[in-house]
């Protein structure tokens, strides 16, 4: 994906995406109401009530029915777009799913970093919180320990684009990115590569 | 300030925390990046608060250096490598967390520092550290003043502390004389300039007298600013109704357009074989030939022996030899130096008195005294000579006055300062026990006479002369030996040592030891129209030429009958 599809404004800022299908304290699997139209990687999630908030860290797309693998369909076509409309019942039978990090919850008015006291129920609806909501929830760094713990790259990477998010939503972008990059700095001061991989990716 | 918060002290800008250190070699203290503070900020010689726990600790910053928490830095740093498009600000976030600065601090004075008492105790001596991550601040105004608690007359202001702009360090006037004082620095350092704003402080204080012996013509009239090409008052523009100069060489104060108050004839009488030995290597003799002095003197008796000696000539000179058993060569060597004496117009062989005895008379009316030496300066022989002989006769007098106090008859003497220059001619290991100048070093304030010594060559200074000095303002040294000799006996030498290598060639200077309660690196303040003004606030306040210290109703009337005619 190009870096500039990257830096896009959230188009769904806002808006309902989807339903909790699976709950864990420290994780949230979640269904997209619309087949390919996902959170984007690293938007922040706000997930039931009281809310608990949640980091896209992946995205898959597959069939519902793990039994009927998909096979190639458009061999004779010339755009993909072509497959969808000679199969229209695809957008039945294929799901987008994504999969979250728990990196808060609220108490009332209050945002606390941390696990909730219990996950999400299932089918709690899945909102795309907007830059009020990022800002408010950024405000202090706690929440990077959450997203630090997993510790591979493909969690790593989810992060640089979740602090991405909020740098742009911050009145201050640059001070945003120096206080959270300072606070990574900190926590992860024994892995000087691994703390640079993820400077490098949420200031691009 | 939470963690340390209950002091209601106004702390300066904070600068980072204590991780680690000991008493002995220091603290180590990460800098914050987070205030704003770069360690570009934080030169050694600065001066620290620390808010410990229980104790507030004043400290020194005596080195600094870089560190990294992840060595990948190191060997990556972020500007170096092509990896990243975002070098910048990885170097951003890494500079002042993962890679950060760190002060050594060596902590000197330490505070009580208790909330239930709104007046804490004075500082003392540390003889603790503070606790881990006690927050560690510049130092205000109201810090040095809490450690140099140095007010009012017997106080001047030295400089500013190394740092802190618009900030001023006193000085304890009446300290700084109770103990030997050194001034060191290479040559253009400064230390004259510090040296004669020292002594005009303690002429304006009042509790002591000096003697100047000013080698260079620097200290009595009028002193020369090399660097900004003009003169600058000496101590007799400043104080002219308590200085007194005299000249050994009245010709070149004429020239000089200079009016001494007095010139100094020596006798031929007054020199001893031993000031003849203190001098045999400027005057370049073998011990053997030194040592032929004493013959001489019991030959021709005392008194008598070095104007008969010179007067011999030739052939003369050979058959005295034979008959003192002496080596010919040696005292015809001898002979050939002494004989050049003869161009020494301050040396009299008809004068009968004591060349000191007119000195004598002013330092015991409490009139400094300056001794230009006009162009004998230059004659390192002539300087040893004059030094040692008027030092020796003044210190008599003083032992004589204080055995005379202490047996009840009369005062004690004045304590009196004795000002020498290039002092590694005649204080080297060889001779230090010889000199009245080691002497007086020794005995401390015994006989209420103390040194400032005023030297650019520390290293060649007998060691035991060294340690006796009480308080040390030390410019700018070059060589390696001298700055480890600045530093002998003293406390923390090797703590200091950094600082004290990093002074910069000018306008810098380590003050520690006796006077000041500890070491801090102070810029002295200009020597200028400002300086001259405090110079004669006392002055003015007090009737015209009053001086300070109390004099008799006789002392007046002298002193006054010499203001109007200055004796020869």
């Amino acid at each position: 994906m190009a870096a500039g599809a990257r830096r896009m404004a959230n188009p769904i800022a806002g808006q309902r995406v989807g339903e909790v299908t699976a709950s864990h304290t420290e994780r949230v699997e979640g269904q997209c109401y619309e087949l390919h139209a996902p959170p984007p990687l690293g938007a922040l999630l706000r997930i039931g009530s009281p809310p608990v908030y949640a980091v896209v860290r992946q995205i898959w797309n597959a069939p519902i029915d793990p039994a009927r693998p998909l096979t190639p369909r458009g061999a004779d076509l010339e755009t993909v777009d072509e497959v969808y409309a000679n199969n229209p019942q695809l957008t039945s039978v294929l799901i987008t799913r994504f999969q979250a990090t728990v990196v808060g919850y609220a108490i009332g008015a209050a945002i606390r970093h941390g696990l909730p006291p219990a996950p999400p129920i299932l089918h709690s609806f899945v909102f795309v919180c907007d830059a009020g909501e990022i800002a408010a929830f950024t405000a202090h760094p706690g929440y990077l320990k959450l997203l630090t713990a997993e510790g591979n790259l493909t969690a790593d990477l989810a992060m640089s684009a979740f602090l991405r998010q909020a740098a742009d939503a911050a009145s201050d972008k640059r001070g945003f990115l120096l206080r959270a990059g300072r606070t990574l700095a900190t926590e992860l001061a024994d892995d000087g590569p691994r703390l640079r991989t993820i400077l490098g990716e949420m200031a691009l | 300030m939470t963690l340390h918060g209950n002091s209601g002290k106004v702390n300066g800008r904070r600068i980072g925390a204590v991780v680690g250190g000991q008493l002995s070699r220091g603290l180590q203290v990460r800098v914050d990046r987070a205030g704003g503070t770069s360690i570009e900020d934080l030169a050694v010689g600065s001066f620290v608060t620390i808010q410990g726990r229980k104790q507030r600790f004043f400290g020194v910053i005596t080195d600094v250096e870089l560190r990294v928490a992840d060595d990948s830095l190191r060997h990556f740093p972020p500007s170096g490598s092509a990896d990243f498009t975002n070098d910048d600000f990885i170097a951003e976030v890494v500079g002042g967390t993962t890679a950060y600065g760190l002060l050594s601090v060596m902590p000197a004075m330490a505070a009580p520092d208790d909330a239930t008492s709104p007046e804490s105790a004075s500082p003392e001596s540390a003889t603790t550290i503070p606790e881990h991550f006690a927050p560690v601040f510049t130092a205000s105004q109201a810090d040095i003043d809490a450690v140099f608690k140095a007010a009012g007359d017997g106080a001047m202001s030295l400089g500013e502390p190394q740092g802190m702009d618009g900030a001023s360090v006193r000085l304890d006037l009446s300290a700084l004389p109770a103990r030997s004082v050194g001034v060191f620095g290479a040559s253009g350092s400064g230390k004259t300039f510090l040296a004669r704003m020292l002594l005009a402080g303690m002429v304006k204080q009042g509790e002591v007298v000096s003697l100047v012996f000013d080698m260079q013509n620097e200290y009595g009239w009028q002193g020369q600013d090399n660097d900004r090409g003009r003169q600058v008052k000496g101590l007799k523009q400043l104080f002219p109704s308590r200085v007194v100069t005299f000249t050994l060489d009245e010709a070149s104060s004429r020239r000089r357009g200079i009016t001494p108050d007095g010139a100094v004839r020596i006798g031929y009488r007054e020199i001893q074989p031993a000031d003849i030995e203190l001098l045999r290597e400027s005057l370049n003799l073998t011990p053997v030939a030194a040592a032929a002095a004493y013959n001489l003197e019991r030959h021709f008796g005392s008194g008598n022996w070095l104007a008969e000696f010179v007067a011999k000539s030739g052939p003369e000179i050979t058959e005295l030899a034979e008959s003192i058993g002496v080596n010919a060569s040696a005292l015809g060597a001898l002979h050939r130096r002494l004989a050049a004496w003869e161009r020494f117009e301050f040396l009299d062989p008809a004068a009968h008195g004591n060349a000191a005895a007119d000195i004598v008379q002013h330092l015991q009316r409490g009139n400094h005294v300056v001794l230009e030496f006009g162009q004998y300066g230059r004659n390192e022989a002539a300087y040893v000579l004059v030094s040692n002989l008027l030092t020796r006769r003044i210190h008599d007098e003083w032992v004589r006055r204080k055995e005379l106090a202490d047996g009840g008859q009369g005062d004690d003497p004045r304590p009196l300062v004795i000002f020498i220059e290039e002092a590694h001619k005649f204080l080297t290991p060889e001779v230090a026990s010889q000199t009245i100048f080691g002497t007086i070093a020794r005995e401390l304030r015994k006989y209420n006479v103390t040194l400032m010594i005023v030297d650019q060559r520390p290293s060649g200074i007998d060691s035991e002369v060294m340690s006796q000095l009480g308080t040390r303002l030390t410019c700018r040294l070059n060589d390696d030996r001298d700055l480890s000799a600045a530093l002998m006996g003293a406390r923390d030498a090797g703590q200091l040592r950094e600082v004290l290598a990093r002074l910069g060639s000018k306008q810098q200077a380590l003050v520690f030891g006796h006077a000041v309660p500890m070491p801090l690196v102070v810029r002295p303040r200009d020597y200028d129209e400002s300086f001259y003004q405090e110079m004669s606030l006392g002055t003015t306040g007090a009737p015209a030429g009053t001086p300070a210290v109390a004099e008799t109703a006789e002392e007046r009337m002298q002193r006054e009958i010499d203001e109007l005619f200055p004796p020869e």
